[in-house]
This record gives C-alpha cells, sequence and structure tokens, in this order.
C-alpha cells in the first residue's frame, strides 16, 4: 500500500510533484548562492583571531552600512539551506543514482560542517560552547573519538588555531567541496538547463530571502567571558541532545553513546544505496523514513522539554 | 637494442621512484596534521582573583582566569577554587544555586557540591580545582 501511493507520488506522469521537487532544487542553488556572495562581503570585514573576532561582527552588526542584514541574510539562509536539503533528501529517495545519492549525502554534510565552523567564528558564547560539546561528544567516541576531536580542533580544547583553522575551512576548503559535489551532483539532471529559462523562480527565491532577512534580527551572544546558561545546538541536533541528556542522566557511563550514533548514523547514510542493492529498495525507503520520524520526536521532545 | 632496453628500464624505475615520491609527500602531509609533543610548560604565574575581606563577606567570588570561569569558595575556613567547566560537555556550570550548597550545569543537569564533588548527572568527574596562595589579605589563582 505505501509502495503503491509512493509510487504514485513519484510516477512520470505526476507533473505537479516532478515540478515542485524541481522548484525545490531551484531554492537550494538560489539559496547557496546567496551564502556565498553575503559570505564573500562578510570576509571583507571579519577578524579571525580570538583577540579580534567578536568585536569584528559586532562592528559588522552595528557599524557598517547593511551590515546587520548581510548577517541575518547569511544566518538565516543556512539554517533555511539545510532544511530544505533535508526535504530534498525526503523526497527524492527513489529516484537519482548512486553517485546522485553519495554526493548529496556529503554535499548535506559539507553544508553541516559550514554550518558548524562558522558558529565557532562570532566568538560569542553561544558559538564558543556549542562548537565545544559537539567536539566533546564526538571525542567520547571509543577508539576513534579522541583522534577525531584532536583533529578538528587542533588540539585538545578550542583556541587561536581551533579558530584560523575553522575560518580557512568555512571560506576556503569547505566552498571548494562544496562545488566540486554540486558539480557531480546536477550533473545528470540539468545537463541541458540554462539559468534564463528559471529566471522567473530564481529572482522570486531571492527576494523571498531577502525579504525574510530583513524580517529576522540577527542576534550576537554575549562574549564568552561573560555569558552564562544553557546552550542547546542547532535545531538539527534537537535529537542529539534529547539522548546525550537522557542518557547522561542515567549514567555518566553511557556517555559515549551519543557520539557513537552520530557517527553510525553519518556512515549509514552514505551507504544506502548500496544497502537497496542487498535489501531491496522498499526496506531501505521504509527505513530511512522511520529514523527521520524518530529523530523529529526525539527532536521535538528537546525542544518542548529540555529548552 | 641494448640500448633501449636501458631507457626503458630507466624510464620504469624513474617511473616507480616518481610515485614512491609522490606518495611519501601525501603522507607527510598527512602526519602533519598530527602533533608530536604537548603544549609546552608555560611559566608559573599566578592572577589575583578576590581581596579575603570581600570573600568572607560574599561567601563566593567569580572570575574568569585564562578565558575559563572559576568560582572561589569560602566554607567554614576554607578557601577553594573550582572550575565552572563543565566536565561532561564543557558548559559553564550556573553559580545560582551556590547558597542552596550545590552548583548546578545548566546544559544537561549535573549537580556538584560546594567542594567540585559530583552529586548527580552526566558528568563523568569532579570539578577540576585550581591552585591558590594567599599572601596577606589577597587570593591569587596559580595559572
Amino acid at each position: 500500500m505505501f509502495m503503491f501511493f509512493y509510487r504514485f507520488l513519484h510516477g512520470d506522469r505526476n507533473i505537479i510533484y516532478q515540478r515542485l521537487i524541481k522548484i525545490l532544487e531551484l531554492f537550494i542553488i538560489t539559496n547557496a548562492f546567496m551564502l556565498f556572495f553575503s559570505g564573500i562581503f562578510l570576509s571583507m570585514w571579519y577578524q579571525p583571531s580570538p583577540e579580534r573576532a567578536y568585536q569584528s561582527v559586532y562592528f559588522i552588526k552595528n557599524c557598517i552600512y547593511f551590515g546587520d542584514f548581510l548577517l541575518s541574510l547569511h544566518r538565516l539562509s543556512t539554517h533555511i539551506f539545510i532544511a530544505a536539503m533535508i526535504i530534498h533528501m525526503l523526497v527524492t529517495l527513489p529516484h537519482g543514482s548512486r553517485k546522485q545519492w553519495i554526493s548529496g549525502i556529503f554535499l548535506l554534510y559539507t553544508a553541516i560542517l559550514f554550518l558548524y565552523t562558522g558558529y565557532l567564528l562570532r566568538w560569542d558564547f553561544e558559538g564558543y560552547h556549542s562548537v565545544k560539546a559537539a567536539a566533546l561528544i564526538v571525542g567520547d567516541v571509543p577508539l576513534v573519538g579522541e583522534t577525531i576531536k584532536n583533529i578538528i580542533l587542533s588540539g585538545d580544547d578550542i583556541t587561536y588555531l581551533t579558530l584560523s583553522r575553522f575560518y580557512f575551512y568555512h571560506i576556503f576548503i569547505l566552498p571548494l567541496l562544496f562545488f566540486a559535489l554540486i558539480n557531480v551532483h546536477i550533473k545528470t539532471t540539468y545537463k541541458n538547463a540554462a539559468v534564463k529559462d528559471d529566471l522567473g523562480i530564481i529572482f522570486a527565491f531571492i527576494g523571498f530571502i531577502i525579504f525574510s532577512s530583513v524580517l529576522y534580527k540577527y542576534n550576537l551572544g554575549d562574549e564568552i567571558a561573560e555569558g552564562q546558561g544553557k546552550v542547546a545546538p542547532p535545531w538539527m541536533f534537537l535529537w542529539a541532545y534529547t539522548i546525550d541528556y537522557t542518557l547522561g542522566n542515567i549514567s555518566p557511563e553511557l556517555n559515549f553513546f551519543t557520539g557513537t550514533i552520530i557517527v553510525f548514523l553519518a556512515i549509514y547514510f552514505v551507504f544506502v544505496p548500496y544497502l537497496k542493492k542487498i535489501f531491496g529498495e522498499r526496506a531501505v525507503i521504509i527505513t530511512l523514513y522511520v529514523i527521520f520520524i524518530v529523530l523529529s520526536i526525539l527532536s521535538l521532545y528537546s525542544f518542548l522539554f529540555l529548552i | 637494442m641494448p640500448e633501449r632496453s636501458s631507457k626503458v628500464k630507466r624510464r620504469d624505475f624513474l617511473k616507480i621512484f616518481g610515485i614512491f615520491l609522490l606518495l611519501s609527500f601525501i603522507g607527510s602531509m598527512v602526519l602533519s596534521l598530527f602533533r608530536k609533543c604537548k603544549r609546552e610548560i608555560v611559566e608559573r604565574e599566578r592572577m589575583k582573583v578576590a581581596d579575603i575581606d570581600l570573600l568572607k563577606r560574599q561567601k563566593f567570588v567569580k572570575a574568569v582566569v585564562k578565558g575559563e570561569p572559576i568560582i572561589i569558595i569560602y566554607e567554614r575556613e576554607e578557601i577553594l577554587a573550582l572550575s565552572l567547566t563543565c566536565p561532561h560537555r564543557g558548559c559553564v556550570v550556573s553559580t545560582d544555586n551556590v547558597d542552596k550548597g550545590f552548583l548546578e550545569c545548566p546544559c544537561h543537569g549535573s549537580k556538584f557540591d560546594l567542594k567540585g564533588k559530583r552529586l548527580e548527572g552526566p558528568s563523568p568527574e569532579d570539578l577540576r580545582k585550581l591552585e591558590i596562595e594567599i599572601e596577606k589579605k589577597d587570593v591569587y589563582v596559580l595559572l
């Protein structure tokens, strides 16, 4: 029954659905370019050292024309971007080649790394502790955790070295990776596409993103030395917060589990096309949707009770 | 004929050697991601964090030492300096409940008593203690 409904939605005759998927894809691409360009202009003023980072973000927010707008756009776009990518992943599950799926998953990971590295750059209380907590979660993974954490943070703790390395990842390595992956990812679908065919929709999206950014207020947290209180992860990792909180309060022995689950899921998603071959398309797709629903429920729990 | 075969042998050798050089170059780059030794030992310095009279009046004083928030508690004639970094996920432990006798981490609910000992929650360890020195009326924390 499920597969019948599913095939109806994804069948060639269902043009509306196909068009919606294409519109979402265009939205993602437009969003990526807006992030890229707002990032360029932010990098004109940002200072990647611990002594100046916070002040430079404050400066951009208050002392540059449209600085506040650029920051709002950059931050809001990131979250919309990742949300759109996740929806895109869920609706294009049965389509696409193995290459598209794997490049798509790594594109999602790249976007999350963009968010992670970007979080630290403002060097405020929330960013600093979010990055730290995530690194410690990964550090608790048995065997490989400590090594991965030391590579990510360039050391045991967050220092000037971490900040400068994250900045370099954020403005150079990750964009390179992103463009290389996008090239592979959209080559088959957009082989003969021209931008001018979809200019109307693209401009509409640009307008929508600009409008939302004007409404959205960019909040710069307290300086690291002065901040206090709870620091919760961004929405796409609230489920991990639920797991960490609940298991940690049952026993500190279980602290390793959150990081292990994250690493496991990260690897699992990459191998989905191969699992399709072994277990059949239906089982794998249903499993993916179930995982998504479980993570959403955990996130909702976090949102309602823990924040 | 003999010339050609020696040229071919030279080419093969150079190819293998070239690949070996390339691999060792890439290998050295990858290995450079790893640290060889721990951070250097910094000179022992100290930083004044509180005045004894103020500390006795207020019962506790908060300070920031090398970027890390700490609390200096005066309890039953004893002065103790504790790090406010939670050993679980690095959040800043809250001091809102010091007068109730405990410190609580707002992120995941770990609780510690005023000696830094872990009471409950996900934290695997007690709060880190810092060394202090008292000279006349000043309290110093050793960095």
